[in-house]
């Protein structure tokens, strides 16, 4: 047995994700109604980045994803946007699935072994363009990155962020600008002149 | 002491909330005496309209996902979702009917009663939690019935699917109550068997309970 994840077959984790699902109740069954939209998002994200996954892949990568889901649900912060989460989640699950396809060795009699070009030769891996920028979310203060979600993706006002969160809108404001800040520093990489033009204090 | 910062920070903050913009005269003052803070600015408004492309992008594909793509993994977790419903307690409770009728029968001594809604409420309505109505063999689907205790501000909705082909026949209208009374021409076009399912929503739209039942009429 080799020590990379393979793609091995649709059904795999369907009777554990079955015990999961029926073992759902009150405010997590919620998520139950939004599972479907997991192979949705995979499949139209996939689709974005070329659709270096098969739909194969996809189906298996399915079943991956919703297990994450399930065993993080606990994580999903109040006031946070389901859907939202759900995306991320998709979004990362769908790049490490593609990593994982890239590192695994070519198996012998593979019908689509002349159809792959040698390794030098192998295109880069698809880019997510936001990918960093959902990590660097992950890494700052969790109440900060609360308010920069739910104003850029969740596209509220901050009236609406501060009734969401139960702070008042000053408190919103200062959290998105800290937020800010630190997401800026993160991402320096991406803003080198900022890192540059920082001023010291 | 010369300290611009809390002014400066405080500015962008507000530039950045959408509190302010360039042409504030405060924002002109600010840039005139702070040749950086113009810079800063710029980039703090790039990273902004960065992430309203991600946002963009998000709400995209999240738009997307609201229709059904017809792909393998679509069918996989459709299978997860429905079996539960499907494997639902019908089996138990026309069994429990069944013995009843036959008790029933036994009393009267006379022949079936065409019309088993009565026997199976008198199972499956007096008191049973969650107990569904149409189930199984029945005359006619007049009346659907279902129960569970909505919180406030939530509603029901029934849909009704072919049991053949899954095809959506019919979605009640929501409501509060634990029934519903289809229009009799309505109903008259439904094929024999059907499928329906009661989904029970909070106030804030979210299902918080579903279950469902086969039914079909007597020939």
């Amino acid at each position: 047995m080799g020590t990379e994840r393979q793609f091995d077959g649709a059904g795999r984790d369907l009777s554990l994700l079955r015990t999961i699902v029926d073992g759902l109740s009150g405010v997590k069954a919620q998520l139950t109604d939004q599972l479907i939209t997991v192979p949705r998002i995979l499949d139209a994200q996939n689709a974005r980045l070329g659709r270096p996954l098969s739909e194969h892949d996809l189906a298996d990568l399915t079943q991956d994803t919703l297990l994450v889901l399930l065993k993080k649900i606990d994580s999903l912060a109040a006031g946070s946007s389901l859907e939202g989460w759900i995306y991320r989640v998709c979004c990362f699950e769908l790049m490490n699935g593609i990593r994982r396809k890239r590192k695994q060795p070519m198996l012998v009699g593979d019908a689509t072994q002349d159809l792959v070009p040698p390794a030098e030769t192998e295109p880069a891996l698809p880019d997510w363009e936001y990918e960093d920028l959902h990590q660097g979310l992950e890494k700052i203060d969790a109440n900060e990155a609360a308010v920069i979600r739910l104003k850029y993706f969740d596209d509220l006002t901050f009236d609406q962020i501060a009734e969401r969160l139960d702070v008042s809108q000053g408190t919103a404001k200062t959290r998105f600008y800290r937020g800010m800040l630190k997401l800026q520093a993160l991402l320096s990489h991406r803003f080198p002149e900022v890192a540059r033009g920082r001023p010291s204090s | 002491m010369d300290d611009p910062l809390p002014d400066r920070e405080q500015l962008l903050r507000e530039i950045l909330a959408g509190d302010l913009d360039r042409r504030d005269p405060r924002v002109r003052g600010q840039m005139e005496r702070d040749p950086g803070f113009e810079e800063r600015l710029a980039e703090l408004e790039r990273m902004s309209r960065w992430l309203e492309e991600g946002g963009a992008e998000q709400r995209a594909v999240l738009h997307e996902a609201s229709v059904p793509r017809g792909t393998e993994g679509e069918a996989l977790v459709q299978e997860l979702l429905e079996r539960p419903r499907r494997r639902s307690r019908w089996p138990l409770a026309l069994a429990a009917a069944a013995a009843v009728v036959l008790g029933f029968l036994w009393a009267r001594g006379g022949e079936p009663e065409l019309e088993p809604r009565p026997l199976e409420l008198a199972v499956l309505g007096d008191g049973e939690p969650g107990a569904l109505f149409p189930l199984g063999e029945v005359a006619a689907y007049s009346r659907f019935e279902w129960d569970f205790d909505l919180p406030d501000g939530g509603w029901f909705q029934v849909i009704v699917s072919s049991a053949e082909d899954d095809r959506e026949l019919q979605r009640s209208r929501p409501g509060v109550q634990s029934s519903w009374e289809p229009e009799a021409d309505v109903r008259g076009a439904w094929p024999e068997r059907i499928r329906w399912t009661v989904n029970a929503y909070d106030a804030t739209g979210v299902v918080i309970w579903s279950d469902g039942e086969e039914a079909w009429r007597s020939p």
